[in-house]
């Protein structure tokens, strides 16, 4: 089942391969040692390869982005988040989507809902509403006609 | 074969050390009151009265690092249960601090926490190989408040051998003084062997209180280690870039170690980085953050540069119950820290939210958490005889490996990790035996409740009376039935 065993197996499978540099890392959406799939598993498994992806990538260290003006200017005990640097550089930060980082009586409110449960409802969501970009005119026709044609020679049908 | 990685170049850790000492010098920090104010103005620092800004100047940081030791004793009540953070030592993991409320597992309710799960707590931590140290993890607020915070150590001491980090810092000297003697015998075997070490956290940016700027001083020149805490909010009190958070943290870090060995010279210390963010989205803190593990891992480079030791909450989690997302944030932080070679890995055991709530049966699972960490990061031999090609030529095309004698002689040594909480059934077998890994974890706490019924005692019969005097205890059974 999807529970801490698949988030914490999943990470550590997903992230060991990923800093040794693997070129391919599969197994999204598999559960149970890919005897079975699951479609919020896939979800979920998207957020922490976005996530792994962006550990691997490290750190920037440049003048801009050590912000020693910044520090300098906000100097003891205030605060960075009105400062415009804040503002224009926000984005840098991880963006979760399916990880909730909300307090917990918000959590509460919001319908204390659990990862799985948000992850089931945006694959559904994906299911319903995905449009998949449409083949070049006369291409489905075309490959249809190839299947057919393979089927009565293999006498298929 | 063993793991490295490397996540800044040398050349990297050298500019947020040189920057972070450029924030020292050009801003300095807040140590408003602090009795420290005459002798850091002494020593060289500019110190702006006033205001209470100590600008440090270059050397005297330099200076608190070369008085620094890289080795760090945290002592246990028993030589078997000391810890050593030090160049060659594994990571330890350590439970996180102070958790206002606790999930109750008997209800599913959240409530604040109590001294019953804190004791019931302790005993788990104690019994739980995987946990080296122990802090003050919850609060008791069923205690009355005048009381609680001795009535809170007395039952840390009583209930466990592991050492133990006080992370509030506590109000008064003079009875910590007393606990130090009774635990140790005296001030000058506490010295040796610190059963307790501190925490010292800096308000960011760039602030330190007084009063317990002043008492950690105190404390440290009776031996306690301390462990100065920085843990900077990326966009709200640190800057949102992650090297600016970087040289924010070590800027307080290094001010404070620097004005500790003033202080208190010889001071045994180290740097502990939590840094986490402020979420854009719900502007909530995030310390479950894969951004927290990397600026971990990060520090721990330049710590260990710098010749100290170094804490890092590396199993903390944003999840609200124990399910996926504490899974993937402690398994992907906890890894990435102890990779790197954080000596001490906290935030976890117990906890998610945050680290703002305490849940007992995370302890057992985070426990596995970290067994798998350290299974994954343990040398592993590669020499011709464990590449096994005799064997693999013995078996040879479409055999199998299972009835091999070495199979067999190194499954029982230990080659192949063994979850006890997570499961590696079918799914048929799962279904069949109804068990999740809360239940097993429930399990594993009603077990090691009842087997300590009659649990072991850490203290003499002696030291226990004179502890609990100190402690305002009246009696035993106040702070451990």
């Amino acid at each position: 089942m999807v529970d801490a065993q698949s988030g914490h197996e999943k990470t550590l499978t997903g992230l060991l391969p990923a800093l040794a540099g693997a070129n391919l890392i599969y197994g999204l959406g598999m559960l149970e040692s890919g005897v079975t799939f699951d479609y919020g598993q896939l979800v979920m498994d998207a957020e922490i390869a976005r996530m792994i992806k962006y550990v691997v990538g490290g750190i920037p260290v440049r003048d801009e982005t050590l912000s020693v003006d910044v520090i300098a200017e906000i100097g003891p005990f205030k605060d960075f988040l009105s400062h415009e640097d804040t503002y224009k550089n926000m984005r840098i930060q991880s963006q979760a989507r399916l990880i909730d980082r909300r307090v917990r009586d918000d959590w509460a409110a919001a319908g204390g809902t659990t990862l799985y449960e948000r992850a089931t409802a945006e694959a559904r969501r994906i299911l319903e509403q995905h449009e998949p970009d449409p083949l070049p005119e006369g291409a489905a026709e075309e490959m249809r006609a190839i299947v057919e044609g393979a089927e009565k020679e293999l006498g298929i049908r | 074969m063993r793991s490295t990685t490397n996540w800044l170049s040398k050349h990297e850790r050298g500019v947020i050390y040189e920057q972070a000492l450029g924030v020292l010098e050009t801003t300095g920090m807040r140590m408003a009151g602090s009795r420290l104010l005459e002798p850091l103005a002494d020593a060289g620092c500019r110190v702006d009265t006033e205001r209470g800004v100590v600008r440090i100047p270059p050397e005297l940081v330099a200076q608190a690092l070369s008085r620094s030791s890289r080795r760090v004793l945290m002592a246990g009540a028993r030589p078997e249960r000391d810890v050593v953070l030090d160049e060659g030592e594994p990571s330890r993991f350590c439970v996180s601090g102070c958790a206002a409320t606790t999930l109750d597992h008997t209800t599913g309710q959240r409530r604040p926490s109590t001294l019953d799960d804190l004791r019931k707590g302790t005993i788990l931590l104690d019994e739980t190989p995987e946990l080296d140290l122990v802090w003050t993890f919850v609060t008791a607020s069923d205690v009355p408040r005048e009381k609680r915070e001795l009535f809170e150590y007395y039952t840390y001491l009583t209930q466990t051998a592991k050492p133990v980090v006080f992370v509030d810092c506590p109000t008064a000297l003079e009875p910590v003084r007393e606990i130090f003697e009774i635990i140790a015998g005296d001030l000058r075997r506490f010295r040796e062997r610190p059963r307790v070490g501190v925490l010292c956290a800096v308000r960011a940016p760039l602030e330190v209180e007084a009063n317990l700027l002043d008492l950690t001083c105190d404390l440290a020149a009776l031996g306690a280690p301390v462990w100065i805490y920085s843990m900077p909010i990326s966009g709200a009190t640190g800057p949102v870039t992650f090297a600016g958070t970087m040289t924010l943290m070590w800027a307080e870090i290094l001010g404070t170690l620097t004005a500790l060995q003033i202080a208190s010279p010889d001071a045994t210390a180290m740097a502990c980085c939590g840094p986490g963010l402020l979420d854009m989205r719900y502007t909530t803190f995030s310390l479950g953050c894969f951004e927290s593990a990397v600026m971990g891992a990060a520090c721990t480079e330049i710590a260990h540069d710098l010749g100290l030791a170094i804490h890092t909450p590396g199993l903390a989690s944003d999840a609200k119950h124990a399910g996926v997302q504490a899974g993937y944030e402690k398994a992907l932080k906890g890894f990435i820290n102890a990779q790197a070679g954080a000596d001490s890995v906290g935030g976890g055991f117990g906890f998610f939210d945050g680290s703002n709530t305490f849940y007992m049966p995370l302890i057992p699972i985070d426990a596995e958490i970290a067994a798998t960490i350290r299974g994954a990061l343990r040398e592993v031999e590669v020499s011709e005889r464990t590449a096994a090609r005799e064997m693999i030529e013995r078996v040879g095309i479409g055999g199998n490996f299972l009835k091999e004698k070495e199979t067999r002689l190194r499954i029982r040594a230990g080659e192949h990790f063994m979850p006890v909480i997570g499961t590696r059934a079918g799914y048929d077998q799962w279904e069949e035996a109804g068990k999740t890994e809360i239940d097993a974890a429930i399990a594993r706490i009603d077990e090691v409740l009842a087997a300590r019924a009659d649990g072991p005692r850490y203290l003499s019969d002696d030291q226990e009376r004179e502890l609990a005097r100190v402690c305002r205890v009246e009696a035993a059974g106040d702070a451990r039935a």
